[in-house]
């Protein structure tokens, strides 16, 4: 017992300093028609003005409920969809040279965002609706290296074998093809495809939300592994907190495309301070009937508003269960309440000040 | 015992083989209870409460039990029009995505007036009154104005509590939910649970929550069951389950699971290997391939599930080793 939990709670690496992704302002909307009643034309705010850093080595969560803005942000960080507005940065090192490279992503296009989106891949939650069924897991962990002519075709096959080791996929399985594997078996598939253009940045969504409790550990202690052993920065999609309190360095909370919370994960997990982490966290089941029984819930009235509604002020005003008159006129700002702790609500004095400068165009 | 289960088994022909979904299972409810259904996916949980809901279309499936008592009556031998007596009245089922039992063309309040109207004899008025009460009482804002509401109308939280409200509307003895929050956000997890909570406390329902949250499970139930592979492999009073359990299926899946007061970083545990293939289940006790206590015995017997010695509950395993207060052997 000693032996395994020495293991299990050991330090992981702490991230570096600098900064590998730099998210600012990023705001994603969707034109949805007109209003039938008003004439007026409706834009649904899927991520409303997102900033957030990551490091190098480190594991930034970013949590929050279904239809948050959390796949949105993944997606314009990507560049797969357009984003409204915003920058995004990215400072890698490049893997031939070692040099330092940076890139404007929301400015490039054409092969500069190709090569841009080498550093930077993504998994999905769904590998059975990622992996293209007719292809053999070779073809389809190989398909990055054909696509940005990295490698000859026998360099390949060795390249596409290394990986499946590194995954904990047998090199025999290699022509075999996606249905042939279980569910977590097709997420390391996903995962090998990610990493074969050496990437320094993944994007996992929800990427073992499918799974079942025991093969789901497998695949994330691969992802600790792989971080560890490549120097990988993550942003963690999740909406199981468990998993991403254990995973993460940092956690992001967000709530109707805003982020509400950003800070340590022991931190946030510890002394929450926004009222809706606050709320968040006392859903959450703990498997321990002991505690379950003297437990109170903050119980939220309502359901999570339509992000089609014309929204003033905080967000989450309308079910919050600590708001303000003027929470439903200001609009509270990000900001640093406690060192490396930033939190958006007008409870704490930092969010009511006025936006830095520069990020108000 | 409002339910007592002997040796159910549910089994589907297919062209791979026999499916042993449900192998062999024994299950008591009592008047009031909250009993809780943990396991993986594929364990046979929805089986299971299907089968004794009289849904599995049987033949093809293939269906015995030693008995299936319900309020005194044996289930399995109920003829079709009995079954449906029964069934939305006595015991009722809430099911993980209510759109597959809401029907998108009918209003909310004609579905929801159904059962009241086939079991409880009420006047089309009667009905109206009581269904507009039910889904004030399940927490629907506007009750009267969304009794003519369309299932699309409702978010994912107001469909699961319209099915709730559907439910209980006739005040049924026995309430088997399956999933009943699974595709839910947790906060609106939170509400539902509460909701049934408070059902179960003012109208004295017992009720089956089957779920693959262990989480869910701690806060909600009296009682657990353990499934893997088609059998309980473990049952007993929640708190002890948990703080002891006694077998080696129930401690991996425990320790499996990330909690939110784990400290951060480090490692997850993991159970190692798959979930056997139902079709082809290996000799002796199911989970022997992956067990770290395993013995030359679990190859070659499938352990019965028998009385736990030495505790002040009544618990049972179906497990040769002893391994309270031990680690695994490598
Ligand atoms: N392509 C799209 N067109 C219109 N609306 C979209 C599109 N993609 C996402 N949305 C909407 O944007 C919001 C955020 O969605 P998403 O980013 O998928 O949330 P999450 O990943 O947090 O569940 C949701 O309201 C969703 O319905
Ligand atoms: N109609 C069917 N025919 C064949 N196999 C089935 C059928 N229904 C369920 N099964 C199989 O029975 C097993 C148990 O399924 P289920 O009860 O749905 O599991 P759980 O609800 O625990 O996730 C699964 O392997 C499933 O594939
Ligand atoms: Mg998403
Ligand atoms: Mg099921």
């Amino acid at each position: 017992m000693s032996v395994l939990l020495a293991a299990e709670t050991s330090v992981r690496q702490r991230p570096a300093k600098e900064v590998v992704l730099s998210v600012r302002d990023l705001s994603v909307l969707f034109p949805q028609g007109y209003d039938r009643a008003t004439g007026e034309r409706r834009i649904l705010r899927a991520v409303d003005g997102v900033s957030f850093d990551l490091h190098r080595g480190e594991t930034l969560g970013l949590v929050g409920e279904s239809g948050c803005g959390k796949s949105t942000t993944a997606r314009a960080i990507l560049r797969l969809i357009g984003m409204n507005s915003g920058s995004v940065k990215l400072d890698v090192n490049d893997p031939k040279t070692g040099k330092p490279v940076h890139y404007d992503l929301d400015k490039l296009s054409g092969a500069k965002l190709r090569e841009a989106r080498q550093h930077l891949q993504i998994i999905f939650q769904d590998p059975y609706a990622s992996l293209n069924p007719r292809m053999t897991v070779g073809d389809i962990i190989a398909e990055p290296l054909v696509i940005y002519g990295l490698a000859k075709w026998n360099e390949r096959r060795d390249r596409v074998q290394s990986l499946m080791k590194e995954v904990g996929l047998d090199p025999k399985h290699v022509l075999r093809y996606p249905h042939e594997f279980s569910g977590g078996q097709r997420q390391r598939i996903g995962i090998a495809r990610a990493l074969a253009l050496d990437p320094q940045v993944l994007i996992c969504d929800e990427p073992v939300s499918a799974l079942d409790v025991s093969v789901r550990s497998q695949v994330l202690n691969l992802l600790i592994d792989l971080q560890s052993r490549r120097g990988l920065s993550y942003l963690f999609i999740a909406h199981d907190l468990g998993v991403v309190k254990r995973l993460s360095h940092r956690v992001g909370v967000m709530y109707l495309g805003k982020l509400v919370e950003v800070a340590p994960s022991e931190e946030i997990y510890r002394t929450p301070k926004h009222p809706y982490t606050q709320a968040l966290l006392s859903a959450i089941p703990i498997p321990d009937p002991v505690i379950e029984k003297d437990r109170r819930r903050i119980l939220l009235k309502g359901d999570i508003p339509s992000p089609l509604a014309r929204q003033f002020g905080c967000p989450f005003a309308p079910r919050c269960p600590q708001a303000m008159p003027e929470c439903k006129t200001i609009v509270p700002r990000l900001a640093a309440d406690a060192p490396a702790h930033e939190v958006a609500c007008l409870l704490y004095p930092p969010s009511r000040t006025a936006p830095a400068s520069d990020s108000k165009k | 015992m409002l339910l007592d289960v002997k040796n159910l088994k549910t089994h589907f022909p297919t062209q791979t083989g026999l499916v042993r979904a449900v192998n062999g299972i024994d299950l008591q409810v009592r008047e009031g209870a909250a009993v809780g259904i943990v396991g993986e996916s594929g364990s046979g949980k929805s089986v299971l409460s299907m089968t004794m809901m009289g849904l599995v279309p049987s033949p093809p499936a293939i269906i015995s039990a030693d008995q299936v008592q319900f309020e005194g009556k044996d289930l399995l031998k109920a003829t079709a029009s009995e079954m449906r007596q029964i069934r939305g009245n006595r015991l009722a089922m809430i099911f993980q995505d209510p759109m597959t039992s809401l029907n998108p063309f009918l209003t909310i309040g004609d579905q929801l007036s159904e059962p009241l109207l086939i079991h409880k004899n009420l006047t089309s008025s009667q009905a109206k009154k009581r269904v507009i009460e039910l889904l004030a009482s399940v927490g629907i804002p506007d009750p009267v104005a969304r009794y003519r509401s369309y299932p699309h109308e409702f978010s994912g939280g107001m469909r699961q509590r319209a099915m709730v409200a559907m439910a209980v509307a006739c005040g049924p003895a026995l309430l088997i939910a399956d999933e009943p929050t699974t595709a839910l956000d947790v906060t609106i997890q939170a509400q539902i649970l509460e909701l049934m909570q408070s059902i179960r406390q003012n109208e004295g329902t017992a009720v089956i929550l089957i779920t693959h949250d262990m989480g869910v499970a701690a806060g909600f139930c009296d009682e657990i069951y353990v499934m893997y592979a088609g059998r309980v492999v473990e049952r007993g009073p929640t708190e002890r389950l948990f703080a002891e359990p006694t077998h080696p299926y129930t401690k991996a899946l425990l320790s499996s699971v990330p909690r939110l007061d784990d400290p951060p970083g480090g490692r997850f545990r993991t159970i190692p290997g798959q979930p056997p293939d139902l079709t082809n289940l290996p000799v002796g006790c199911a989970f022997s391939p992956r067990c770290p206590y395993v013995i030359d015995t679990c190859r070659k017997e499938v352990p019965p599930l028998t009385t736990v010695p030495g505790e002040s509950v009544a618990r049972e395993k179906a497990c040769f080793v002893e391994i309270r207060g031990k680690e695994a052997g490598q």
